[in-house]
């Protein structure tokens, strides 16, 4: 085990666009991690006479519209949208794996009708569901985690049971049912980690996706709460100031497209290791 | 093929009867009816109550449901609570305008992609493959509605090529309705064609690495030939997944875009419609739209069986 | 009545012309072309007596008159009334309308249509909101073609006002909106039709009663809901005139205009406010409502909501406003708002939820702006955003709320009556503080029995001074509008009352230079 774990490393570190995905996510991890320490503004304070002031001694970044340190947000935004990306995609996968694994591997009239249901789930605009589940529950981060992880719900499922149809026509699946194993060892331990390494990548593109459409969610208006140090907020919010204080703008934009950019470079570098076929070239 | 065709389309029954049911219970669930909206602050008593017997509130909820489902069966999706026109009427007026701009974003986004896609693979690790990659990168990772601002003051404040806002019908004059398509069209497109060219390069190499393209090498058949004959075919299964699956993310995009350049489309219908309240107008939006996508869907996998007729979608 | 206006405005221009050779000339309106108007949002329909958003009452004063309108300084002058007279018990009021007037379909303006356009918003199927204006109407009677009699139930003087183009506009006896297309008006310009969230487009009256005008061919609408977006279209110009510009922007446009720009900020009625609900604890206690109204910095709250671009208000007109009342002034004294909220037990403040408008960003920022302010005090306020319809629902029909924030543009808020009446008379319904004090009520009532202007000041500053004492609602903000429009465009000025077309004044004068 501890070999593979060697070889992975060495295989990261070897994969430029991994590795390079890897430092991003590891800036945006402790960015979060170390936001306490590391602020001296909170961030939540407003001060009307510093409103939009440039980078300077006092705000390394400058001040936002509110007189709010732009530094101070921007690593408090850090530590939420980590928070809400890992959040959103492991319950997503909690519910998404078994949603789409079950139906792929039992067939039938349960898979006929749990696709009917995930295609309707698909078809919905997310849209109105979020509202729904933003006036049921109230709003607030957990709704926000709830809305978006149950709205990855259907393209992980339909991803996982396209993965299970394709492996359980394998032999070695045919072996074990001849043998007489149980459909949940099946399932669990021989078909599931052989089907792992797509369901990861999607998982890790899917945290890049989490924050971008959170960021949209804050533009519409459905999104965080102010005067919650959210990255999409902060972008919603400087719409009307990009000519006259761009860096409002630019700085929570870039933040979002390094971390999305990270995650997706990861994302894709894992694929280029975890397919063995690549590694040959 | 013709079985399947047909039992898909009989599938949309059952998809249906469960989305309009979803719509229905869900839209109700959000507090604020459409006397809310439409009254704003004058929310006189007396007023209020006409207008819910007006807008048909004051029956009780099974039997307002079952009244849409039978004006649907005949072919009625009702009127607008705020619009006072005939549902249909206005989705048939917006819904092309939404088509318009996101088929020519997927048109745009593969005119991109799958030539980027083929060229990053062929060249792996040379410039031209980086270049490729950055390319799509930064496409996912800008949010569409900043895309759009920033095309607007970069391509129509500064540089005064392209309108920043509106509409016209390719059939008014489709000179000008290219022109301001061009925009919005092409924000929503980048983000879509940097999904598809990093799903065409990987999905190139994988194909580009199977046997039978190495064994077609080895026989001496030209590059060329051996890309695009052999190799896209298949290359392109995912990358029509992939189409297939992000039509509701799609949707999402052009809300935001539509929203952005004053594009008069079903995505900005609907935004009003909810925040109105408009029951039969988000439901009946809700409910077209959900023919739309099982119906897509059901041309993505017939595209599958086009592609690679070995494939059979039990 | 044409011939002798013109001879005196010819010998006018010749006594100027001969008196002051040097003066330089003035721009003779150019007729015809497109004025384009960026709005910000597009109407759902368009039926001048039920619907009543901002962006409808924008559109109706193109399409409609009254039987009186404001002019430029917001005072009330005839439009389609001519003339007017009270009986002597003020119970009846006769109005003489103007004759000549044709509506767009053709008809001519007779008494009968006024009377039918008065009933259909008095008419509990209309479903008019603006029902409650007219609750003071007993009857109206058609004396003949051209004069028109209304009968009230009791003396209300503030009735004058709600007979604009806002309240009632008159439209053909018979007529009604019909599936998204608004009755005829006699306004100076006439429907033609309306893509929604496209354009709307509006054509020239050849018979508007003003002769000579309108001078553009077509007005076309065109809604742009991102300011940014909005403003960019006004640099190229693809738009001729937009209707608010992003605050940042405003106050370098002011000093330094893009090219080909005019920016010009202009009156509004539109006033921000915070309203204490007097039944809910703590803010039953008028101690808690004092310590509020007293540790909030309202000019930071203008500075910050609005930019500076408004002033801090305490009463609902502002100073340039015909209606402005000299009520006494009250700073923020933090020192004393804590002694008071210790007076009423609060010494470790207190938690309070604040439902806030999403999509109205002013208030949303107003509310943003109090939390901080409010904080210093120890109170700490939670936001709960709601977007329009929950907020109605909860707050203005449930009334289920401590503290909140509100606003409107006031179309509809004319007169005293009207802001303070409805606001702060106990059974009123829209007295959504919930506040009762037998002596406002005493004096609101005089109020609205009371013609004599100055009169009535007096009156109301008394109402005003006792209101931002007991601070059921406390006042913020009255904002101005920063408009746009291309130097192409000439002719065209903001009024008091925000209207695009008003007596005298407005788009029906635009013109454009080609």
């Amino acid at each position: 085990m501890t070999q593979r774990i060697r070889t992975a490393i060495l295989q990261v570190y070897q994969s430029k666009t991994a590795f390079i995905g890897f430092l991003l996510i590891v800036a945006l991890f402790l960015a979060g991690a170390l936001a306490p320490i590391l602020v001296s503004h909170d961030p939540l304070e407003m001060h009307y006479t510093k409103r939009l002031a440039p980078p300077g001694k006092e705000s390394l970044l400058g001040t936002d519209q509110f007189g709010r340190d732009l530094l101070s947000r921007i690593l408090w935004g850090a530590r939420r949208a980590l928070l809400i990306s890992l959040a959103v995609v492991i319950l997503g996968l909690i519910m998404g794996i078994p949603a789409g694994a079950l139906p792929g591997y039992y067939g039938g009239i349960f898979d006929n009708l749990a696709m009917r249901f995930i295609d309707a789930w698909l078809a919905f605009p997310g849209i109105l569901f979020f509202l729904a589940l933003l006036a049921a529950l109230g709003p607030g981060l957990s709704t926000l985690i709830l809305a978006l992880s149950v709205g990855s719900v259907p393209s992980t499922a339909r991803l996982v049971r396209g993965l299970v149809l394709a492996e359980k026509e394998k032999e070695y699946i045919e072996a074990a049912r001849a043998i007489g194993e149980r459909d949940s060892f099946i399932l669990f331990r021989q078909i599931l980690p052989n089907i792992i390494s797509p369901i990861i990548v999607m998982a890790t593109v899917s945290l890049g996706n989490v924050v971008l459409i959170a960021s949209a969610l804050s533009f519409l208006g459905l999104g965080e709460l102010p005067p919650a140090p959210s990255w999409g907020l902060m972008l919603s919010e400087a719409r009307n100031f990009i000519e006259t204080s761009p860096l409002l703008a630019i700085i929570p934009g870039t933040a979002i497209s390094l971390s999305v950019l990270g995650f997706n470079l990861f994302g894709d570098g894992l694929r280029d290791l975890l397919d063995p076929r690549l590694s040959e070239e | 093929m013709l079985s399947f065709i047909v039992r898909r389309v009989a599938s949309l029954v059952p998809v249906l009867l469960i989305v309009s049911l979803m719509v229905f219970t869900i839209f109700r669930m959000i507090p604020g009816d459409p006397v809310d909206a439409f009254l704003g602050m004058e929310q006189d008593p007396q007023v209020r109550s006409t207008l819910r017997t007006q807008f048909g509130l004051d029956k009780p909820l099974p039997v307002q449901y079952l009244y849409w489902l039978n004006n649907i069966l005949h072919g009625n999706l009702g009127k607008s609570l705020s619009v006072q026109k005939n549902v249909l009427q206005l989705l048939s007026e917006k819904i092309p305008n939404t088509i318009y701009l996101a088929c020519s974003s997927i048109f745009v986004s593969i005119l991109i992609a799958v030539p980027a896609g083929i060229v990053a693979a062929t060249r792996r690790k040379k410039p031209e493959d980086y270049a490729a990659m950055t390319f799509a990168l930064l496409g996912i990772s800008i949010p569409g509605f900043w895309l759009g601002i920033m095309f607007i003051l970069i391509f129509s404040l500064y540089l005064g090529w392209f309108p920043s806002m509106g509409f016209v019908s390719p059939f008014e004059d489709p000179l000008r309705s290219l022109w301001h398509l061009a925009l919005p069209a092409f924000s929503l497109g980048w983000l879509q064609a940097a999904i598809l060219t990093r799903l065409t390069r990987s999905s190139m190499l994988d194909v580009l690495s199977r046997e039978y393209v190495r064994t077609a090498r080895a026989q001496g058949h030209p590059e060329g030939r051996v890309v695009f004959r052999y190799a896209l075919k298949n290359a392109l299964i995912p990358v029509v997944t992939v189409v297939g699956l992000r039509l509701a993310a799609l949707l999402g995009g052009t809300i935001v875009i539509e929203q952005i350049f004053s594009w008069p489309g079903v995505g900005l219908l609907l935004l009003q419609g909810i925040y109105a309240r408009d029951y039969p107008l988000v439901q009946g939006a809700v409910l077209i739209i959900a023919v739309g996508f099982v119906l897509i869907n059901l041309l993505v996998d017939m595209a599958y069986q086009l592609i690679d007729p070995r494939i059979r979608i039990s | 009545m044409r011939f002798p206006r013109k001879l005196c405005r010819l010998l006018l221009a010749i006594f100027f012309v001969a008196a002051f050779p040097v003066l330089p000339q003035a721009q003779t309106p150019q007729m015809g072309g497109k004025l384009i108007l960026g709005m910000r949002m597009d109407p759902p329909a368009m039926d001048p007596h039920r619907d009543q958003f901002s962006e409808q009452f924008k559109r109706f004063s193109f399409l409609y008159n009254g039987l009186l309108d404001y002019d430029k300084e917001g005072h009330l002058v005839p439009s389609l009334a001519t003339s007017w007279k009270y009986s002597a018990d003020q119970k009846e009021l006769t109005l003489k309308l103007r004759p000549g007037v044709k509506f767009h379909n053709g008809k001519e303006l007779k008494g009968g249509d006024v009377k039918y356009s008065l009933d259909r918003v008095r008419d509990k199927k209309t479903a008019s909101p603006l029902i409650r204006d007219f609750s003071s109407i007993q009857d109206v009677q058609v004396v003949d073609d051209a004069t028109v009699k209304i009968i009230l139930k009791e003396v209300y003087s503030p009735f004058l006002s709600k007979l604009t183009l806002y309240y009632c506009s008159i439209i053909p006896a018979g007529t009604e909106a019909k599936e998204g297309t608004p009755p005829p008006g006699t306004g100076p310009f006439q429907f033609i039709e309306h893509k929604m969230n496209d354009y709307m487009k509006l054509k020239k009256f050849p018979q508007y009663w003003e002769k000579g005008l309108p001078y553009v061919d077509e007005i076309i609408f065109k809604p742009i809901v991102e300011d940014t977006v909005r403003y960019t279209a006004l640099r190229t110009g693809e738009i001729h005139w937009a209707n608010t510009i992003p605050f940042p922007d405003v106050e370098r446009a002011l000093k330094n205009p893009p090219k080909d720009v005019v920016v010009q900020e202009g009156p509004t009625q539109s006033v921000f406010y915070f309203i204490l609900n007097s039944t809910k604890p703590p803010f039953n206690n008028f101690k808690v409502r004092q310590a509020i109204a007293l540790a909030l910095d309202k000019k930071e709250i203008v500075a910050g909501a609005v930019w500076g671009r408004g002033e801090v208000a305490d009463q609902a007109f502002g100073k340039a406003h015909p209606y402005h009342l000299p009520v006494k002034p009250q700073d923020q004294d933090l020192n004393k708002a804590r002694a008071l909220l210790s007076e009423a037990g609060f010494s470790k403040g207190f938690k309070v939820t604040l439902p806030a408008l999403t999509a109205h960003s002013l208030l949303l920022e107003m509310a943003k702006i109090a939390q901080a302010q409010l904080k210093k005090v120890g109170i700490e306020v939670e936001l709960q955003l709601l977007d329009g319809a929950a907020f109605n629902q909860q707050v203005l029909v449930k009334k289920d709320f401590s503290i909140t924030t509100m606003g409107d543009a006031g179309e509809t808020r004319n007169d005293f009556d009207d802001a303070y009446y409805r606001a702060f008379f106990s059974t009123s319904p829209y007295n959504f503080a919930r506040y009762s004090n037998p002596a406002v009520d005493g004096w609101l009532q005089e109020g609205r029995r009371t013609f004599d202007l100055e009169k009535r000041k007096k009156i109301y500053t008394q109402v005003m001074d006792q209101v931002n004492q007991d601070a059921p609602v406390i006042y913020a903000i009255i904002r101005t509008i920063p408009y746009a429009w291309r130097t192409s465009l000439k002719g065209w000025e903001p009024n008091a009352t925000s209207a695009l077309c008003y007596s005298g004044g407005g788009f029906s004068r635009a013109w454009l230079e080609r």
